[in-house]
């Protein structure tokens, strides 16, 4: 569980989160408000990308901020954040996946790609997978770099508006995809959306924002 | 001026600055990283620093290191005043702040999303700022070309150190400097478009380079 307890984040002077206090369960979570409400920042404060100004980060009871840097990366490793418009390293779209585990010391790029092929056969970007990753659309970005947090295994998997560049078809076997895992392994999603699209087949709690703070929380607790 | 000597003086020119510059990236891309690594309110304060040495004039700078290295100062028994050496020294400190400042706000305050990309797929912080540093490696390369363009541009510290002694440490700035005051403007000019001809290409070459990636 991400235990979010009163987190205020600032720029500068602007107050974009307003003491907000929410956990992040098993299954997945929407977190819905309009544009600019602070869901981007949200999640980044969730993944420990951003520190907040004031308030708790608690993951599976450990408070990031207030642990040793070791400690802490640890912890960050279970949670991967993947942006609305993913960035890329110079390169393949391989070699953006290899990167995450030789973060973990996995160096075998063979041994990567049996990881990711049944992965990439799913989202069906196989093909993408030698391509230049400077060279992909927005929808074709979102799916890979879907793809390369999934490989890591990840306890949590925060996403970012996931399905606005998706085409209909993509749509359906990424939401396929989110609901295996979330199923079978047991992953935590979260899923930013300023819409509400519904991963098929499994019922969310929606935690709504606005404005930088929190509005509703259904079901209520 | 035989043709030897002038070619002689912009081969010593290149090696000067190009080992200059070779210097002073070894020392720096250590605290690069480490600023990078660190980020916040200390890597902001540093990289102020960084920027406010850039403005140094080199005959300052020349004159301080001057002081340190003649016969009667701290490091006076290094016995390299009038030297190669005491140049290239001389240039890798001068160019030092720049390689620091350029590379350190390129990469900081122009690469965020890659930063959080690393963060993001578990990279310590240590890990994500040597990525910046390989991500970025191009527009490292730019902040190299204008170091060096500094280095083999600049007159005080070559003049102050190296003496401008023919054949020993006389360099295009220095020889042209001397060239001028002779009266031998044709010589000074010839050396001039010498020195545009090495700084120039490699500039547009780089910035090309650097657009495409
Ligand atoms: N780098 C930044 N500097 C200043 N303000 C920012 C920055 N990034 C986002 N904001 C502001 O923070 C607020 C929340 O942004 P964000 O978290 O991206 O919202 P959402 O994802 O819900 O659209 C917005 O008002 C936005 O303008
Ligand atoms: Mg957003």
């Amino acid at each position: 569980m991400i235990s979010l307890r009163n987190i205020v984040f600032k720029y500068g002077k602007r107050v974009i989160l307003r003491n907000i206090t929410t956990d992040i369960q098993d299954g997945v979570t929407y977190v819905i408000g309009p544009n600019g409400a602070g869901k981007t920042t949200l999640l980044k404060i969730a993944a420990g990308i951003y520190k907040p100004s004031s308030g708790e980060v608690i993951v599976d009871g450990i408070n990031i901020w207030d642990v040793d840097e070791a400690k802490a990366l640890e912890v960050r490793r279970r949670i991967i954040y993947v942006h609305e418009r993913p960035a890329v390293l110079r390169g393949t779209v391989l070699k953006n996946i290899v990167y995450g585990f030789k973060l973990r010391g996995v160096n075998d790029t063979g041994e990567v790609l049996r990881i990711v092929k049944p992965i990439a056969e799913e989202i069906n970007v196989v093909e993408l997978l030698w391509k230049n990753a400077g060279e992909l659309s927005a929808g074709q970005l979102q799916k890979v770099a879907l793809v390369r947090a999934i490989a890591l295994r990840p306890r949590y998997l925060l996403l970012d508006e996931p399905f606005s560049h998706l085409d209909e078809e993509s749509v359906k076997r990424v939401s396929y995809v989110l609901r295996r895992i979330v199923e079978d392994q047991g992953v935590c999603v979260v899923v930013a959306s300023h819409i509400r699209e519904a991963v098929e087949g499994l019922s969310p709690r929606v935690v709504m924002i606005r404005e930088g703070e929190l509005v509703k929380v259904s079901p209520e607790p | 001026m035989p043709y030897q000597e002038v070619a002689t003086i912009i081969a010593r020119s290149i090696m000067v600055s190009g080992l200059a510059t070779l210097l002073a990236l070894a020392w720096s891309i250590p605290v690069i990283v480490k600023l990078l690594a660190t980020g916040g309110r200390v890597a902001k304060i540093a990289l102020d620093v960084a920027g406010t040495l850039t403005g140094i004039p080199t005959v300052v700078l020349g004159l301080l290191l001057y002081f340190l290295l003649s016969r009667g100062g701290p490091l006076g028994f290094l016995g390299i005043l009038y030297s190669p050496l005491a140049m290239i020294l001389g240039q890798a400190l001068l160019i030092t702040p720049y390689i620091i400042y350029l590379a350190v706000s390129n990469l900081m305050e122009g690469r965020r999303n890659i930063w959080e990309l690393a963060l993001s797929l578990g990279a310590s912080k240590t890990q994500a700022a040597l990525t910046l540093l390989q991500d970025g490696v191009y527009s490292l390369a730019s902040v190299v070309v204008v170091a060096f363009n500094r280095a083999v541009g600049e007159l005080g510290i070559a003049l102050m150190l190296g003496g401008n002694i023919k054949g020993f440490t006389r360099v295009m700035t220095t020889a042209i400097a001397l060239e001028v005051s002779k009266g031998e403007y044709e010589l000074a000019l010839t050396l001039g478009g010498a020195l545009l001809a090495i700084v120039l290409p490699i500039s547009i070459a780089i910035t090309t380079i650097g657009k495409k990636i």
